[in-house]
This record gives structure tokens, C-alpha cells and sequence, in this order.
């Protein structure tokens, strides 16, 4: 690799690791920063991004912060995690009980009743936003800590690198309880990124809700088996739904968000219809989330219709007019 | 004539399965493919899918009537150069969608023709149809 190449790299590792690394919280009305602090800021050096640049390098190898992944679409009928819909998930290690469960679902599906709760606005988490995943993921990492930003399902991770343990009692993340994507912690071995995750909400791991229990822990192992391609071995451990582990692998191709035109003909053509999302409209993941499902007496989705709440809302609107004319 | 069927199938599939993302599309018919031709009645582009609302008659046939089109995430349309300025309210489109099993108006969206005659989502041709014949 060519100097230039690599000072490239090091700057874009720099820029990313200053974006990732600090976390800051508000100061409370109490812990504003002393008269002198304030009077000093311009006096302050910053540690250099290059130091920090070089303790990432020593930190593993890197999934390259200015990159994206996209997972590799399904050949037509085949499952994702996943499956495309009309399709269901096979091979999961259910015992009697949670297969019996899961086959009603499935029954339910075909007859046109879903309870996948997505719709609800109940974001992907883990392992379904890696799992099942349509879209792309950002992963940015620094030497303590790896961030992953789904484009999708409003899902995030942090995966922590500095070799502290899962929070233990009463629950794993304390009082508050579990969380959708779960407690993360992540080490290197040789060139593969091992992760532990734990402590996730009960869920489903794709739309024809295959359940899991809130019992459900995972161990990745992910690594990249070429520049642009990364695989994660999921191995998927359930003691309240499953006989044994249940692995899944999964392959990612980087793209390169900034510059769709880059993206090789093959790549697009694999990615079977949804196109890269251009950096600019990530944020769009962010907008407000408004359910579009109403469940029924039985468990069941019911689509809402914009023209329903329209009139909903317009009947409404009369009411309250005619009481107030009243 | 079987060989077509199996693959328009195979590219249904496909196609839901790409414009997939989300909730589960069992309320979708995905072995009906409805192509309505109108006018845009509003974008909303929120979260955690897109709606389009149309006037508009199936095949262009019939009585003109209100549709609303769930589609996917904003984040997703706007890589497919679907925004609120590509589809502004009065603006002619040709969608194709899968409508819903209880007789609604309402689908999923599968492709959008916008009025310069582009197809957003998924390629027509994909599915059999000539692009030509679904320009607005």
C-alpha cells in the first residue's frame, strides 16, 4: 500500500474514532464548568487523533468506519434469517412446546393474521437486525467501544471492547431490565471479532415472529473473508425455546454509501431490487414512528388505512365543533 | 406459459422480499399484482413505513377512487429516488401493487411510475410488464 493510501486511512480512522469515542452527557444546572474552565477553553489541547488512530490499530482489525454493509439478499426462495414472506424459518432447534407455538403463528400468517409487532413501532434489536435485515448496517468502532447503526427498524448497538463483563443482578442491565438489542461485549481473537450479548426483550427474529425467549443469549463471530465481504456465525442459545444451539451464518458485502456509482454492477444486481441509501437520507430512519397497525381481540394485526384516520380524525373534528356550538 | 408463471412467482418473491423489510406482509395479497393509474393525493413520509395515498382506477378502468399504499421505510424510498418532490400531491402515476386479502383499498407497494415515465421499487420488466405501457 502506497503512503498516501495509508495517511488516507489513518485520517478516516481519525475522523471516525473523533466522531465515535466521546460520550458526553449535559451538564446538570449544578455542574456547569467553573468561571475558570470557561475562561481557559482556548488554552486547551486536545489529545492528538493521530495517538488515538494508532491505539485503534492496535486495537484489531478494523471493519473500516466509513464503509457500510449490506447483507447479501436471498436467492428467490430461499430464507433470509429470515425468510422473504410466504416462506417460513426451518432448522430452528424449537422444542415441542415453542415448535407448536411457531407453527401456529406460521398457520396464522398463511391465512393472512400477523403478530409481528414491527408495525407497532417496536424497533428490530437483536438478532433480527442482523438476522433479518433488508438493509445495511454502519458499524463505528473505536478501541472501547463499536457502534452499529441499522438503516432501518431504529435499531442500534454498542458493543463494549473494554473488557468489562455483562452488569450482573437483578436483572442484567439492573433495574431497568433487559433492552432490544441487549448487553454487548465484544473481544478480538486473532482476526475475528468474538461477541456475547445478552439480556434481550422476548422478541421475534423475523416477520413470520419466530419467537425467542427473554432467556435468549448470542455469541458472534465475525470477521471479514475478503476486503468487502464480512460473515457473521451467530450461535444462538435459548433454554426456555430451544433443544440445542442454533447457528445461522450470514455474509455482508461493503458498499461504499457516499459513492453509489462505486458499487460494482454484480454487487447491485445481488442486492435484488432496493437500491444503496445515500448517506443524506440516513437520517430519515430517525423520523417519527407512527403505528399503522391496530391489533384485534385475538392478537392480531389490523392494518389502519391513511383515508380511516383521515375520517376518524375528521368525525372527531365535527364532534367536538357541534359540542362546542352546543 | 408454465415456465413465465414459475418465474413471475420466483420474481414476486423476490420483489416483496426486497421491498420487505418489516412487519409482516400476510395481510398482502402476493400472488395479485394490481396496477393503478391516477393521481397523487399525499406522500407521508414517516416512519416505520411510507404511505402513498392515490386517486385512482385499476387498470385505469372504472370509477376513479382513493387508495393508500403502504411502501417502505423513508430511508429506503429515498434510495430508490422515491421523495416528496418526486411524488407531489396531483402529480400522474402508474402504481402496481399487492392489495390487500380483505378487499380495502389498500397494498403494497411494488413499483411507482413517476410522471416522467421512471419506474421506482421494483423493475416492471421484472415482473412481465413493458415499462412503456405504464408511463402516466
Amino acid at each position: 500500500m502506497d503512503a498516501h493510501l495509508v495517511s488516507k486511512k489513518i485520517l478516516l480512522v481519525a475522523l471516525a474514532t473523533l466522531i465515535a469515542a466521546p460520550s458526553f452527557a449535559q451538564m446538570g444546572p449544578r455542574g456547569l464548568p467553573s468561571p475558570e474552565m470557561i475562561a481557559n477553553a482556548d488554552k486547551y489541547q486536545p489529545p492528538k487523533l493521530t495517538e488515538y488512530a494508532a491505539k485503534l490499530a492496535g486495537a484489531g482489525p478494523t471493519f473500516d468506519p466509513v464503509n457500510t454493509f449490506w447483507p447479501k439478499q436471498p436467492v428467490a426462495g430461499e430464507s433470509l434469517f429470515g425468510p422473504i414472506p410466504g416462506t417460513y424459518l426451518k432448522g430452528i432447534p424449537y422444542n415441542a412446546e415453542w415448535q407448536a407455538k411457531y407453527d401456529s403463528y406460521v398457520k396464522e400468517a398463511l391465512a393472512g393474521k400477523s403478530r409481528d409487532p414491527f408495525a407497532a413501532c417496536r424497533p428490530y434489536g437483536m438478532p433480527r437486525m442482523i438476522g433479518d435485515s433488508p438493509v445495511p448496517f454502519d458499524i463505528v468502532q473505536s478501541p472501547e467501544v463499536m457502534f452499529w447503526y441499522n438503516d432501518y427498524g431504529r435499531s442500534e448497538r454498542r458493543i463494549f471492547m473494554d473488557g468489562r463483563g455483562h452488569p450482573t443482578e437483578p436483572t442484567i442491565t439492573g433495574e431497568f431490565g433487559p433492552t432490544y438489542s441487549g448487553h454487548s461485549t465484544g473481544h478480538w481473537e486473532g482476526n475475528t471479532l468474538v461477541v456475547d450479548t445478552v439480556d434481550i426483550i422476548e422478541g421475534n427474529y423475523d416477520e413470520t415472529s419466530a419467537p425467542y425467549s427473554d432467556k435468549l443469549t448470542m455469541v458472534e463471530r465475525m470477521r471479514l473473508i475478503d476486503t468487502n465481504t464480512m460473515e457473521i456465525q451467530m450461535t444462538l442459545t435459548d433454554p426456555v425455546a430451544f433443544t440445542r444451539p442454533w447457528v445461522v451464518t450470514r455474509y455482508f458485502a461493503r458498499i461504499r454509501m457516499t459513492i453509489a456509482a462505486e458499487i460494482p454492477a454484480s454487487q447491485v444486481a445481488a442486492s435484488a431490487g432496493p437500491q444503496p441509501i445515500p448517506r443524506d437520507f440516513k437520517n430519515l430512519n430517525d423520523r417519527l414512528c407512527v403505528p399503522n397497525i391496530a391489533i384485534d381481540e385475538n392478537g392480531f394485526q389490523v392494518i389502519i388505512l391513511p383515508q380511516e384516520l383521515e375520517k376518524q380524525n375528521a368525525d372527531k373534528a365535527k364532534a367536538a365543533s357541534r359540542k362546542k356550538t352546543r | 406459459m408454465k415456465k413465465l408463471i414459475v418465474r413471475v412467482a420466483a420474481m414476486a418473491a423476490c420483489v416483496v422480499g426486497s421491498a420487505h423489510a418489516h412487519h409482516s406482509f400476510a395481510m398482502f395479497d402476493g400472488q395479485k399484482l394490481v396496477i393503478l393509474r391516477g393521481s397523487i393525493v399525499s406522500f407521508s413520509s414517516m416512519n416505520p413505513h411510507a404511505w402513498i395515498s392515490v386517486d385512482a382506477k385499476v387498470d385505469g378502468k372504472g370509477k376513479s377512487e382513493r387508495w393508500d399504499i403502504e411502501s417502505t421505510a423513508p430511508a429506503i424510498l429515498a434510495g430508490m429516488g422515491i421523495s416528496p418532490k418526486t411524488l407531489k400531491a396531483g402529480d400522474k402515476v402508474t402504481v402496481g401493487i399487492r392489495p390487500l386479502r380483505d378487499g380495502r383499498n389498500g397494498g403494497s407497494m411494488v413499483f411507482v411510475v413517476t410522471p416522467d415515465g421512471l419506474p421506482h421499487g421494483a423493475k416492471p420488466e421484472d415482473l412481465g410488464l413493458d415499462v412503456a405501457t405504464l408511463k402516466p
